[in-house]
């Protein structure tokens, strides 16, 4: 993995160095790499250093908006995921609901069809701890549909089209995922 | 079957963006939240560049007068601040920390088929339905404006 040289903030280094970790961290390979550039003695498991991509992701997020004004043109509907997912259950209706589920299709076959093009596989350190996932899932399912958008939703089409609501709710998921964040690594530690 | 198959294309198109810009990565993603750690702000280069194509996109469509195949737009007319909009994105915003994922990628990466995948999805399907019973229930006709906002 590359290493990701950005940025090194010493005023923050008092920070990671009260960090505790947790002793499965130890054995990882990417807590290996990630302690002898940091020089930290302390690594938690999903503390993966990932490189800064600002073309990569640029071109990534031309393309979801690209999507997202088809998607407009096309079926007259804003392009947030919550709201597709919302719309496979009940009450659905048939043809919404067909292309609900003809869109989710879609995003399933798409790291397949990068793979097959790049001839590798895409990169993803996801946790592995069952119960913090199954808890963040039932949040992020709950929050988005009672909350009528996601990142999607609210954070790209609601602020392309200049929705106040859609402003308040993308501060909103961003103050708590940079706090849950901040909470998680370097309060109760990695 | 042409709208199917157009819905279908706008999904791959989409779940490319989220790869190729590195968000279908949890690591990515809690890395640019991590602003006081191992900070990656690629993130804010996904979000500009989708909402930037976005903002210019939907001003050419809405020159037009009906979507190319559905009878009209679905834009949320919503404008008040309610309780539901700042509840929802809190609640959202603490799972997408301690996980990494938004709905969007974590749909997306179900074919890589990692553990914590596997059992997010299915949680966050659960969460879907639980809030559309309780959306249901007590705004049965908000739901039409606000489900189609996501």
């Amino acid at each position: 993995m590359q290493e990701n040289q950005w940025p090194r903030n010493p005023v923050l280094t008092f920070w990671q160095s009260k960090r505790i970790c947790s002793d499965n961290a130890r054995d990882s390979a990417a807590g290996e790499r990630l302690k002898e550039s940091t020089g930290r003695r302390n690594i938690g498991v999903m503390d993966v250093i990932t490189p800064f991509t600002p073309v990569a992701s640029t071109i990534g997020g031309m393309l979801i908006g690209l999507s997202a004004v088809l998607l407009m043109l096309f079926n007259g509907r804003i392009a947030g995921i919550s709201g597709i997912l919302a719309r496979i259950f009940p009450p659905y209706s048939g043809a919404d609901a067909a292309s609900a589920v003809a869109f989710v299709l879609g995003l399933m076959a798409a790291p397949l069809c990068y793979s097959a093009v790049i001839g590798g596989p895409v990169s993803q350190t996801v946790s592995a701890n069952a119960v913090l996932m199954a808890i963040a899932g039932l949040l992020v399912g709950f929050g988005t549909v009672y909350g009528s958008g996601c990142t999607s939703g609210h954070g790209v089409c609601g602020l392309a089209r200049l929705s106040r609501r859609s402003l308040i709710a993308t501060v909103v998921f961003m103050a708590m995922g940079f706090a849950t964040v901040f909470v998680m690594r370097h309060v109760i530690g990695g | 079957m042409l709208r199917l198959a157009l819905s279908l294309i706008a999904g791959l198109i989409f779940g490319l963006g989220l790869v190729i810009g590195g968000m279908a990565n949890p690591a990515k993603v809690q890395n640019f939240l991590d602003v006081a750690g191992i900070f990656d702000p690629s993130l804010a280069f996904v979000m500009g560049g989708a909402v930037a194509v976005t903002f210019v996109g939907y001003r050419l469509v809405f020159r037009e007068r009906s979507p190319l195949f559905a009878d009209q737009f679905h834009i949320p007319t919503a404008k008040e601040l309610d309780a539901r909009i700042l509840i929802g994105p809190t609640l959202f915003g603490i799972g997408w920390g301690l996980s990494g994922f938004c709905p969007g990628p974590a749909i997306t990466s179900l074919p890589l088929m990692a553990k914590g995948t596997l059992i997010f999805v299915p949680a966050m399907l659960a969460g879907v339905g639980l809030a559309r019973f309780v959306t249901q229930k007590r705004l049965p006709r908000r739901l039409e404006t606000t489900g189609g906002t996501a």
